[in-house]
């Protein structure tokens, strides 16, 4: 699943790349978690957008503001579409806020001990 | 003639009457003495071939249910998981009188899909079968759906259902309702053989033919329905001593495959460049993954589990299934082995609009070998043999039961020459699976303090707290992202079990409960991750656990949802642009009220504690479940989840 995500993300990347989509607004964290749950975002990437094995990659550290919009618009594989009138660019500004709000990652020699 | 005589004893008033049942009408014999009934004041209607005031009304002596506990205990029945029903009332009283209770022992259960499912775990861990008896017509069909599990995923179990056949003799409303002219067919679809035997020598004979058929793979559950006069009945001593159970002599076998083809399997796996092995329900027995190592250490090939069974320790190093797509790719050979859907082995059709065939990234080379038993019991109505997918050779025989053959004729295949480049092989292999687990770790850190508690966090808590036990988690983790497979070290044959077979949900909780059942003579600790949705399908089987002391430790993986239909319908929406409709929660959570398990455990008598929300909390009451199970108890934690 990472090298899935990977390759979404340089997709994506690559496609915002080419349409030349417009500089990121502002977004606001808590706005943010509203429309990542409202649109079911955690069902699949998880409530922290760590991601699900099977289900969705992990968004956390969240892709470009451009890539974003762009696999959100015109997602690859099984990601459903989300059109303007359900998530607005600056929507999806919110939905990085929220990524980067969320607590950063512990260490892993805190699982590494309980192996 | 003998008619005429019983019935001219009744007239006569005469207390003896002889003992006859419907496999010993010509009986002349008397079983029993006893006071004749009152004479009814109203007409009798003729009974065909018996009446009822031909028989005593106490029996003195064996009975036919009698001698089918005997039937059951020679070939080995040690449980029958059952909800009571009068069709079987017979030999219910047999088993827990006559038969002591012992070999078989009646395991009350609160639902016929219960029965089954505890019978299809405990026949993947203790490797024989056990019984479960259900209620003719009523209980069959609500054990259906687990016995349909249990079909899919090749298991056996004998179920036994009563039925009363005799239209004179069935008492009105209810036992019409209850009986069937061919209870088979509720089930005929999914099961592998069934009778319906119409004397007690026919039940003896059925029976021990259930059982060789059912454990001879391609395994699945029987049928045996019990006629109800052929329980019910004395046996006539002249009967009784004719009566004989037959005996399973001699070597059991297997379906193996034909050896030349093995031949050839082993000359296309010695020519190959990057061969991949692929188990899926490959394991039939604690010797099968030593076994599988061996053919993989030989080739210095990968393995791609399906883990349809637990086929190879996932800590071993040439078990590549975290990098199950990258291994495919470079593949240009492929051994499955015990396969489900081999067309999914190349092509993918993921869940998106028009349902596109979309061509897996794979060598165009690439060829498959196939070895397996699925197709020595073709069945045609139920779907679950999946798509056809023409392979280059195709071994009908038990994957597990050929392996040996194989292993033996790749050794003959190969030179010094073949072993220097296998060896190479495996140098290039090293380190790949590590960087594809640390990927994972990564993973878990980010979701470690998470709320609701993360899928990572849940199985390490769990995991620490039985890593030096004698462990075993029956239970699917899918729905856990098949965490434990990442962070655990699974190396032992019966420490994981595979999947339900047609994933109907439910399967988890009873079927833990059977495999626990199998654990507990070993001393095992039993560690049962369900969903919520799962045990709301059987939630009785707390009651059970607690009834029949069976230590198992249930961990309820509490996400307050069908989780797999709210990404299903958001998907849905998305697709249609109606995802922040008001109503689209409808139907898929299990929430508003929020189902308390702990509670709900307690008051079946279980020790349990939740709802745990904070996940610095798991590791204290994963502590004292452990505490519990370890006294012969079982118990149950409900914990608050992230949704995979």
């Amino acid at each position: 699943m990472s090298n899935m995500r990977f390759i979404v993300l340089g997709a994506a990347v690559l496609f915002a790349s080419a349409a030349g989509v417009v500089a990121q607004p502002a977004g606001d964290p808590k706005a943010g978690e509203t429309a990542y749950m409202k649109l079911g975002c955690y069902s699949c990437h998880g409530v922290w957008g760590q991601g699900t094995w099977r289900d969705g990659p992990r968004l956390n550290p969240p892709m470009p503001y451009e890539a974003m919009v762009q696999q959100l618009r015109t997602p690859r594989y099984e990601m459903p579409f989300y059109v303007e009138s359900q998530i607005s660019d600056k929507g999806v500004a919110d939905i990085i806020a929220y990524l980067k709000s969320v607590p950063k990652p512990v260490d892993q020699s805190v699982i590494k001990a309980m192996q | 003639m003998a008619k005429k005589i019983r019935r001219r004893q009744f007239l006569a008033g005469v207390a003896a009457a002889p003992a006859v049942g419907l496999a010993a009408a010509a009986a002349p014999a008397v079983a029993a003495q006893a006071p004749a009934p009152a004479r009814p004041s109203v007409p009798l209607v003729p009974n065909d071939d018996r009446s009822l005031f031909d028989l005593p009304p106490q029996t003195i002596g064996k009975t036919g249910a009698d001698f089918m506990v005997d039937v059951l205990k020679s070939v080995g029945i040690d449980y029958i998981a059952s909800c009571p029903g009068s069709t079987f009332r017979a030999i219910h009283e047999s088993i827990i009188t006559y038969g002591n209770n012992s070999k078989p022992e009646f395991l009350t259960t609160l639902h016929e899909d219960t029965s089954a499912a505890m019978c299809h775990g405990y026949a993947k861990i203790a490797k024989k079968p056990m019984a479960c008896m259900v209620h003719g017509t009523v209980g069959l069909q609500h054990a259906s759906m687990a016995i349909y599990n249990a079909f899919a995923d090749r298991v056996p179990m004998l179920i036994l259902s009563g039925n009363i056949g005799n239209v004179a003799t069935r008492q009105v409303i209810v036992e019409w309702n209850h009986s069937v002219q061919d209870q088979a067919a509720i089930v005929r679809d999914y099961t592998k053989w069934d009778d319906q035997p119409t004397s007690l020598q026919g039940f003896a004979e059925s029976t021990v033919r259930a059982m060789d058929l059912m454990t001879t793979a391609p395994m699945g559950p029987v049928l045996i329905t019990d006629d109800g006069d052929l329980q019910e009945d004395p046996i006539p001593p002249e009967v009784e001593k004719r009566l004989k159970i037959p005996v399973l002599r001699g070597i059991r076998s297997q379906p193996s495959g034909d050896v030349s083809a093995v031949r050839e399997a082993a000359k296309m796996l010695v020519a190959a460049e990057n061969p991949v092995i692929f188990p899926y329900r490959y394991a039939r027995t604690e010797a099968a993954p030593a076994l599988l190592v061996q053919l993989a250490e030989l080739l210095h090939a990968p393995v791609v589990d399906g883990r349809g069974r637990m086929n190879i320790p996932n800590r071993h190093p040439l078990n590549h299934t975290t990098r199950r797509e990258a291994a495919f790719a470079e593949a240009d050979l492929i051994l499955a082995l015990e396969p489900v859907d081999v067309y999914g082995l190349t092509t993918n059709i993921p869940d998106i609009v028009h349902r596109p065939n979309i061509p897996a990234r794979r060598q165009p080379n690439l060829k498959i070998i196939q070895i397996g038993a699925e197709g020595l019991m073709p069945k045609a109505n139920f779907q679950n043999f999946q798509r056809f997918a023409p392979v280059d050779l195709n071994i009908n025989g038990d994957a597990e039961a050929t392996m040996p053959t194989l292993i033996e004729a790749v050794k003959a295949e190969m030179t010094a020459a073949h072993k220097s480049k296998f060896e190479a092989r495996g140098q290039k292999l090293k380190g790949l699976v590590e960087r594809s687990l640390a990927q994972r770790m990564t993973d878990a850190t980010f979701q470690w303090e998470a709320k609701p508690i993360s899928s990572p966090r849940f199985v390490m808590e769990l995991w620490n707290q039985i890593k030096n036990e004698n462990w075993a988690l029956p239970t699917e983790s899918q729905f856990l992202s098949e965490w434990p497979y990442f962070l655990w070290d699974i190396n032992k044959p019966y420490q994981t079990m595979g999947y339900s077979g047609a994933q109907g949900i439910g399967y988890n909780s009873p079927a833990a409960l059977g495999a626990a059942l199998a654990n507990k003579e070993h001393g095992r600790i039993t560690v049962a991750m369900v969903g919520d949705g799962d045990l709301n399908m059987a939630p009785g089987v707390l009651w059970t656990a607690a009834h029949h002391r069976i230590p198992i430790l249930y961990l309820v993986h509490n996400n307050r949802s069908y989780h797999q239909e709210v990404m299903m319908i958001l998907k849905m929406a998305a697709r249609r642009s109606r995802v922040d409709h008001k109503n689209i929660y409808v139907g898929t959570l299990i929430d508003d009220p929020a189902p308390n398990y702990a509670k709900i455990a307690e008051g079946y008598g279980l020790y349990a504690q939740g709802p745990i929300e904070d996940p610095k909390d798991l590791a204290a009451a994963i502590k004292r479940g452990i505490e519990v199970v370890k006294r012969g108890e079982p118990a149950l934690i409900d914990i608050i989840s992230d949704g995979r």
